[in-house]
């Protein structure tokens, strides 16, 4: 199934290409780093902009994320630990730490061949469907 | 994007836009970190890496035309990483708040 599905980026900023695994409040995605020519001048960014997509993808996957836009709204504590190798993909891990309401705050480790290279936290707004706002 | 006076004007044809959103165009927020990154640089006069996020807000999306000036403060200096905060304003609204950490590199700045 298109990952696209789940994640409405697209070429050339779409960065997550498929899930590996998840559970109730995690997540694993994939990253063709080798095709993702447009960041490898950017690479530290472009580690935020996984985490934010792979959080994206899980709320969209799990349908807490309803059927609207999320936004991301605040970046916290990222540690850049080292740079990706162009030539192999990358693992994006993310664990939903808590929220209120529409608001999600959401961890993420990016990985290159089990070494943990960024870590950090983004803050979500999910908007909701607009049945629901009606319903309010 | 970034003006020679630190001014940045978002263009209407951003090359981002093609893929976020279609339909839809925001700036990816990643963008403005990339900036601030290399407003920073500007005054070190030398290239930098962004080696820390602290902590950074978005309070508004940034969309095709909008017209923003930056703020730029360097905090403290330690061993080779400088503290620095970076705001991108709208009319003297904070649009984006950026408190970063850059390492510097040797490359002088043409």
């Amino acid at each position: 199934m298109s990952i696209e599905k789940y994640l409405p980026h697209r070429d050339p900023i779409r960065l997550i290409d498929k899930i590996i695994s998840h559970d109730e409040a995690s997540i694993i995605c994939q990253v063709d780093w080798p095709k993702k020519k447009f960041f490898h001048n950017n690479s530290h960014t472009a580690m935020i902009e996984m985490i934010a997509q792979a959080s994206a993808v899980m709320m969209a996957y799990k349908k807490t994320g309803q059927d609207g836009l999320g936004m991301l709204t605040a970046i916290k504590n990222f540690n850049f630990i080292a740079t990706p190798n162009p030539s192999d993909n990358l693992t994006v891990e993310i664990t939903v730490e808590g929220g209120l309401g529409q608001h999600k705050i959401v961890n993420g480790t990016v990985y290159q061949q089990q070494k943990s290279l960024v870590k950090g936290r983004v803050f979500l707004y999910l908007e909701t469907k607009h049945s629901e706002k009606q319903n309010e | 994007m970034l003006q020679e006076d630190n001014t940045i004007k978002i263009p209407q044809s951003l090359y981002a836009f093609r893929g976020h959103f279609v339909g839809n165009p925001i700036v990816p927020g990643i963008y403005s970190l990339e900036l601030a990154v290399h407003l920073v640089s500007r005054i070190l006069k030398h290239e930098v890496t962004l080696h820390k996020v602290i902590r950074c807000k978005f309070m508004k999306p940034l969309t095709p035309g909008m017209e923003l000036a930056s703020k730029i403060q360097l905090l403290s200096t330690e061993n080779n990483e400088q503290k620095a905060k970076v705001q991108f304003l709208i009319d003297d609204t904070v649009t984006v708040d950026i408190h970063f950490i850059v390492i510097g590199t040797t490359k002088k700045l043409c």
